[in-house]
């Protein structure tokens, strides 16, 4: 038996090769089997030392014969028995793994594995010598096969030992695999084993050209494409077989469950750089080959509000590329016809309430459906940007086209405009005052989605002008902040109007205050109280009365002091008198009950002509006021309606002494059904005009830069730079541009039939 | 037992008696190798090449050429190697060298300069420079490279060896004689009247220091050196000390090395990061004055700028620039590439922007390429407000540009790295416009890469 | 501490610190484990040992050259002749001496240490004629003078300085 104490009788400093192995040969061996006997320091110092005094035993001669060197360096014929000592070494323990398989082979490989290296790492240094010179003076002249001790101790056991096992079918690398299929089928398994066995395949890895470099190409050869293999094979038909048992949201489960575990496998005890490739196996093999069942259970999950999973199918399906788009698709329709099928409800059977919808139950109606599908898109889709889209999608078709609408596109803005007016005025009772601010918010939402925002503007700047007039608006802050959000939504230009009126509202108390102090100056006499307001022609949605009005000479003397007033402030303005939108309150001095009557201008001029008579005809009062004929046996109605007249001969109209009231204050400034008729017709009349000066104003703006286009593209240019407002049909572009030819804005080039050219 | 008998220089393994010679100067290896057989054995004869990659590796830098994929992959013969680049250094000090002697040491010598850039770009030092020093300090070089009438038998070859010395930019005027600040002077003129010289612009030569072959006209490329550098010399105050580095001057401190600024793998020529940029041009009408009149002894007369009016402009610029990927130009067509040998190196194109001191910033744009000759060529163009225009910020303070043809300038660069790829040394060139019209302007312009944190110190100069 | 013995059979105990300036030594307390036991050196003598232990004991604390700095190419790129104002004042011993010294650092790899020697030797050879460095290092010409025609062909590149 050898003993560590043999080593330090170690061979004499000119001892050949044969003799210095056979020395060397004896340690070797016992380093490489019997380590854990010892090693003492003489023992090493011997090794070393034998090692040492061999490759400096350089034999220099003097022989000038040019082409052999004369100066060589010692060491190749170590390093080559070194080379063949390890090729002995592997004999019996190949003899021995033959007789093994699976677990005791991969137990036998490990724990050889453990000794080998072990071994080896000592034999590296114990032969520094050999490394520090000879080696690399071997590899600094390019000889990429000579390798550092260590090195040469793994190269010759992947050569001559791991691949003899190997070139047994597999032997380790299918043990290996059966293992792991062991614990993939619920099995307890020795994963530090596995570890150890597939860490070795890593390490075997040889980049010649620089052996510290990690080099895959065993771990990849000799492994990983038949783990990958396996895998798939595996899966592909665990799949298949538990679909033919259970439900498409159970093999979610499952699937979710599988994904996460070959994740933790790549953690336990393979190389990082198997994940990318592993999981994408798994990933075709789990989802994507399951896809098309997928996609189509989709729509019940939907149906039944299985959040869960959905959830699950859309986190299986992210994962791979074209797993999403089929299910947005679904989406959409899914949430369109939801919007539809609510509207339809509301509308009634063939459109029975068209004409009497609420605005409100119409809003809430759409905000139901968008609410659902978008808590839907969060909960469920994490709020992925492409379910969001196909949400944006699905909205804009049912909020802009549903049963309500038919074919017209300005119902929807118009329904929507009139909610947010409702809102906004006094008395609502729609919106607590906290939760105003949260149904314009709403209102906002069905914004976004109207494709004809301008026929919105228009309605809304209309209600709003009547808020502001009449005031009626709930609360300056509520206006303030439904512009900022509408400001938010479309620009500056699109709220401008609608902030010029607050402008315009303030201004004119200033106004009426200032002209107040005046007057209280200069005439005690001012009986009347009076407030006024001057209104920009082009911000306001307000037409002059088509008709003369005779000014009541009650009110006469006020009017012609601030005509004076007003054009000592402003002079070259002109003020137009808006007697159609004005009101009044009389006082009755002629009952013994005073009551007070609100009344519209018309109403005012009506009733101060029976100051002087208690009775007149129809044509006496159309030539004492000026009103046309038609509207005034309109006021009339009203006044007659409420008793303040009396009607009984035709065209005679007397007042009625014994008018009587529960309240005092008595309000007949109603609305005329003309008036109400009138106003939608002119908002969509005020609509359409702006849009061809918008068309056409856009064209000019375009064809400024580009000097010179074709027809098409400029038609898609306007149509990109306008369709955030509203939606611009082609003839009316086509319009445009032949009314901007004829104003020779632009010109078409010459024998061009399709170019255009800017004319500056 | 070793003190039995002592232990003689031969009785040392040979892998340490190796090691010693590798310490000592290769002449003394030569005398040493003289003394016995055993030691010419040593030295001559050695089993590896493990001896003369040392002494390489001691005085001189690892030559480009293993590292440059142009390079046939030959086996390296450090003796050679070695020997080869000493050998110079007898034929500059033991003179009259012939025509022929004189042409391999100045093909060696742009070698080893080419070297050292490479050295520099990579560590940030270079041996190759302190010996070049020694060199060409204690022989005539220097001297007669200056005095040397212009019609040489190797026009390029002498110019090219100016342009990479950039000697000009080294002059110290407290150093240096008098004599040598006219002659320099002189020359500047000659360069101008080449320079300013709007025939010298043209399609043939590719807008920029080219010969019609395609080849770097490098007489070209050291007039610019020349009008630039010796501009840069007359600029007040700091500015003068702010210039690019000469291959033997102290290497400016901002260079980023591969050390302290890693380039990305696909970054052959270190593109990405921060440049300065020298940009030198004449009035607009001195230009046509000086082209197209016999104001002084007739047109593009050296002696039109004897004028004491006459002024030329210099701009420093602040450019940054980043990598794109290939073909993601918006405004360059990059030319067919007609040789295979540009796997390597694979035309580069980038974007980034540039900065005058008058606040005035543009995008730029371009692409690097290598020449059959392994040099890298520059061209690039700045865009501002996203049309090509304004290659250089506005050039004409004279001439106010009604608005319409505003969008109409565009100015274009092309030029050449000197000292090889990545040398700290950067790029010459010239710029004019886009057009190309016969009477553009044109000038000269030297770009030289900075560390990302140089503080940004800008100016113009008339 | 660690002791060591010498070929001459003398025992050192010196500072492990100290020692492990020799990667040899360092090497086998790693992988032997520090024991009572003296280590022997076969290969190095008492008084060489000295000299080598005042080296190590002078330089104690400085790093250690990294066990992979042997593997870079570019190792060499900072070469220099240059010896340490105290280095250059130990290495100050006859010829013999200094060879022992530079043989011992080989043996029991001390890197900076065999450097010193080799720079030294080095340094004696510089500017010196052939017959000078036969001389120096007891050199015996024995060139045949077709073998002196050969030589001169080879060193045609460092003639006519």
């Amino acid at each position: 038996m050898t003993t560590a104490n043999d080593f330090s009788k170690m061979p004499p400093k000119t001892a050949d090769l044969d003799e210095t192995w056979a020395f060397l040969n004896a340690g070797v061996d016992h380093i490489m089997n019997h380590l854990e006997r010892g090693l003492a320091f003489a023992g090493y110092t011997s090794l070393y030392t034998t090692v040492y005094n061999y490759c400096t035993s350089t034999k220099m001669h003097g022989r000038l014969d040019g082409n052999r060197s004369g100066a060589n360096l010692v060491g190749s014929d170590l390093y080559n028995k070194l080379s063949e000592y390890f090729i002995i070494h592997f004999k019996p323990m190949l003899q021995k793994a033959e007789t093994l398989s699976d677990v005791d082979l991969l137990r036998y490989y490990a724990s050889e594995w453990d000794r080998y290296t072990t071994g080896a790492n000592y034999l590296n240094r114990l032969f520094t010598y050999l490394n520090r010179y000879w080696v690399k003076r071997e590899r600094d002249e390019g000889k990429k096969g000579v390798f550092q001790v260590y090195t040469l101790a793994l190269s010759q056991w992947k050569e001559h030992f791991f691949m003899h096992i190997q070139k047994d079918n597999s032997k380790l690398s299918a043990a290996t695999l059966r293992l792991i299929t062991q614990q993939r089928n619920g099995e307890t398994i020795d994963q530090g084993l596995v570890k150890k066995v597939v860490d070795s395949f890593v390490s075997l890895g040889l980049d010649n050209a620089d052996p510290n470099k990690e080099c895959l190409d065993v771990y990849k050869e000799q492994f990983e494409t038949s783990f990958i293999h396996t895998t798939e094979i595996y899966y592909k038909k665990e799949s298949e077989t538990f679909l033919a048992e259970n439900s498409v949201p159970d093999y979610l489960k499952k699937a979710e469950e599988r994904l996460r575990e070959e994740e933790n496998r790549v953690e336990r005890y393979l190389h990082n750089k198997t994940r990318k490739e592993l999981i994408s196996k798994c990933e075709n093999v789990l989802i994507r080959e399951h896809g098309e069942l997928m996609w189509d259970s989709f729509q019940n999950l939907l149906d039944f509000d299985q959040d869960e999973d959905l959830q699950r199918m859309y986190s299986l399906l992210s994962r791979i590329t074209e797993g999403l788009e089929p299910l947005r698709k679904r989406f959409e329709a899914h949430v369109k016809q939801a919007g539809l099928a609510a509207i339809a409800k509301l509308v009634g059977e063939g459109g029975a309430n068209v004409d009497s919808l609420d605005p409100k139950a119409y809003v809430d109606a759409l905000l139901e459906v968008h609410q659902k599908n978008s808590e839907i898109v969060n909960r469920s889709f994490r709020g992925e940007a492409g379910f969001a889209a196909s949400l944006d999608k699905a909205c804009r078709e049912f909020v802009n086209r549903n049963a309500a609408t038919g074919s017209s596109s300005t119902k929807s803005p118009e329904l929507i405009a009139k909610h947010a007016d409702m809102l906004l005025r006094k008395n609502n009772k729609m919106a607590e005052e906290d939760d105003l601010e949260g149904a314009l918010n709403r209102v906002m939402i069905l914004f976004k989605y109207l494709e004809d925002k301008d026929v919105f503007q228009t309605f809304y700047t209309t209600k709003l002008s009547k808020r502001l007039i009449h005031g009626v608006s709930a609360s300056d802050e509520s206006e303030a902040s439904m512009i900022s959000k509408l400001k938010e939504a479309c620009g500056f230009e699109y709220t401008n109007k609608l902030q010029r009126m607050f402008t315009d509202m303030s201004l004119s108390k200033d106004l009426t205050d200032s002209f107040k102090d005046r007057m209280a100056q200069n005439h005690d006499d001012m009986e009347i109280t009076f407030s006024i307001m001057v209104l920009g022609t082009n911000f306001w949605p307000l037409n002059p009365p088509p008709h003369d009005f005779v000014i009541p000479v009650e009110i006469l003397s006020t009017y012609d002091r601030f005509q004076k007033y007003y054009q000592t402030k402003h002079s070259g303005r002109k003020l137009t008198w808006l007697w159609n939108y004005s009101k009044n309150e009389l006082r009755t001095n002629y009952l013994n009950q005073k009551y007070i009557l609100m009344t519209s201008s018309y109403q005012m001029a009506v009733l101060l002509q029976y100051n002087q008579n208690d009775t007149m005809s129809l044509d006496e009062l159309v030539a004492a006021t000026a009103i046309s004929k038609e509207i005034l046996t309109q006021v009339l109605a009203v006044l007659v309606k409420a008793k303040v007249l009396i009607n009984d001969e035709t065209d005679q109209y007397d007042l009625n002494p014994n008018f009587k009231s529960k309240k005092i204050r008595v309000n007949l400034n109603l609305p005329i059904k003309a008036e109400v008729k009138a106003e939608s017709a002119d908002v969509l009349k005020a609509v359409d005009e702006d849009r061809k000066y918008v068309i056409q104003a856009t064209i000019v703006r375009i064809m400024k830069a580009r000097k010179t286009m074709k027809n098409q593209a400029l038609i898609q240019e306007v149509i990109s730079q306008i369709s955030q407002r509203f939606a611009p049909k082609i003839p009316d572009i086509k319009k445009a541009i032949e009314t901007l030819l004829e104003k020779e804005y632009m010109e078409r080039v010459d024998g061009s039939k399709d170019t255009f050219a800017y004319i500056a | 037992m070793t003190g039995l008998s002592p232990p003689t220089i031969f009785s040392f393994p040979v892998e340490l008696t190796q090691h010693i010679l590798s310490y000592c100067h290769p002449w003394d290896v030569a005398v040493f190798s003289r003394t016995c057989r055993a030691a010419f054995v040593l030295v001559y004869q050695p089993v590896d090449q493990y001896l003369w990659r040392q002494l390489h590796a001691t005085h001189f830098d690892r030559p480009r050429w293993i590292s440059d994929p142009f390079a046939k992959k030959e086996k390296i013969i450090w003796r050679d190697e070695l020997t080869n680049r000493l050998k110079i250094e007898i034929s500059l000090f033991h003179g009259p060298p012939t025509l022929m002697e004189q042409k391999h040491a100045f093909d060696m010598l742009i070698t080893i300069i080419e070297d050292s850039s490479w050295a520099i770009s990579q560590t940030g030092s270079s041996l190759n420079v302190a010996w070049l020093r020694t060199i060409l300090n204690d022989s005539l070089l220097l001297t007669n490279l200056y005095s040397i009438p212009d019609s040489e038998d190797y026009p390029l070859l002498y110019a090219r060896i100016r342009a990479y010395l950039a000697l000009t930019v080294e002059y110290d005027s407290s150093k240096r004689d008098k004599r040598t600040l006219e002659l320099l002077l002189g020359r500047r003129d000659k360069s101008r009247a080449y320079v300013y010289d709007l025939r010298n612009c043209k399609a043939e030569n590719k807008w920029g220091p080219f010969m019609s072959d395609g080849g770097v006209n490098w007489v070209h490329v050291e007039h610019i050196i020349n009008v630039v550098s010796l501009n840069i010399r007359e600029l007040p105050g700091s500015w003068a000390l702010t210039k690019p580095p000469s291959c033997l001057g102290p290497l400016n401190a901002s260079f980023p090395t591969h050390a302290t600024r890693p380039t990305a793998a696909d970054d052959w020529a270190g593109v990405e990061g921060t440049w300065r940029r020298y940009v030198c041009f004449m009035d607009y009408r001195d230009l046509f004055a000086f082209n197209f009149t016999d104001l002084a002894d007739g047109p593009r007369h050296p002696k039109f700028f004897k004028d004491p009016r006459f002024r030329e402009a210099t701009r420093l610029i602040e450019v940054k620039l980043q990598l794109i990927p290939f073909g993601k130009l918006r405004f360059h067509r990059l030319p067919e590439l007609t040789s295979s040998k540009n796997v390597q190196c694979p035309p580069l194109c980038f974007t980034g922007s540039s900065k005058a001191v008058n606040g005035n910033e543009a995008a730029v744009e371009g692409f690097v390429m290598i020449g059959k000759d392994g040099i890298a060529r520059w061209q690039l163009t700045s865009i501002y407000d996203g049309h090509a225009q304004w290659r250089l910020v506005v050039i004409f303070l004279l001439v106010a540009l009604p608005n319409s043809l505003k969008n109409m300038v565009v100015y274009s660069s092309c030029g050449v790295q000197i000292g090889g790829v990545k040398s700290p040394m950067g790029v010459v060139g010239i710029w004019t416009t886009t057009h190309h019209d016969q009477d553009d302007p044109v000038g000269p312009f030297w770009l030289w890469k900075v560390d990302d944190n140089s503080p940004t110190h800008l100016m113009e100069f008339t | 501490m660690v002791n060591l013995t010498t070929s001459d059979d003398v025992e050192f105990k010196v500072d492990r610190e100290v020692v492990e300036r020799s990667v040899l030594i360092k090497n086998m307390l790693e992988d032997v484990g520090e024991s009572e036991q003296a280590i022997p050196l076969p290969n190095v003598s008492s008084s060489v040992m000295k000299k080598v232990l005042e080296y190590c004991e002078h330089h104690r604390g400085e790093p250690l050259p990294s066990a992979d700095a042997d593997q870079s190419q570019d190792e060499t790129r900072k070469r220099t002749t240059d010896i340490s104002e105290w280095d250059q004042k130990f290495i100050t011993v006859d010829q013999e001496m200094l060879f022992e010294i530079i043989l011992a650092a080989n043996y029991l790899d001390i890197k900076s240490l065999l450097d010193v020697g080799c720079k030294t030797v080095a340094n004696m050879i510089k500017g010196k004629t052939p017959e000078e460095i036969r001389k120096l290092f007891n050199i015996v010409n024995d060139f045949t003078p077709e073998e002196e025609a050969q030589i001169k062909k080879e060193n045609e590149w460092a003639e006519d300085r």
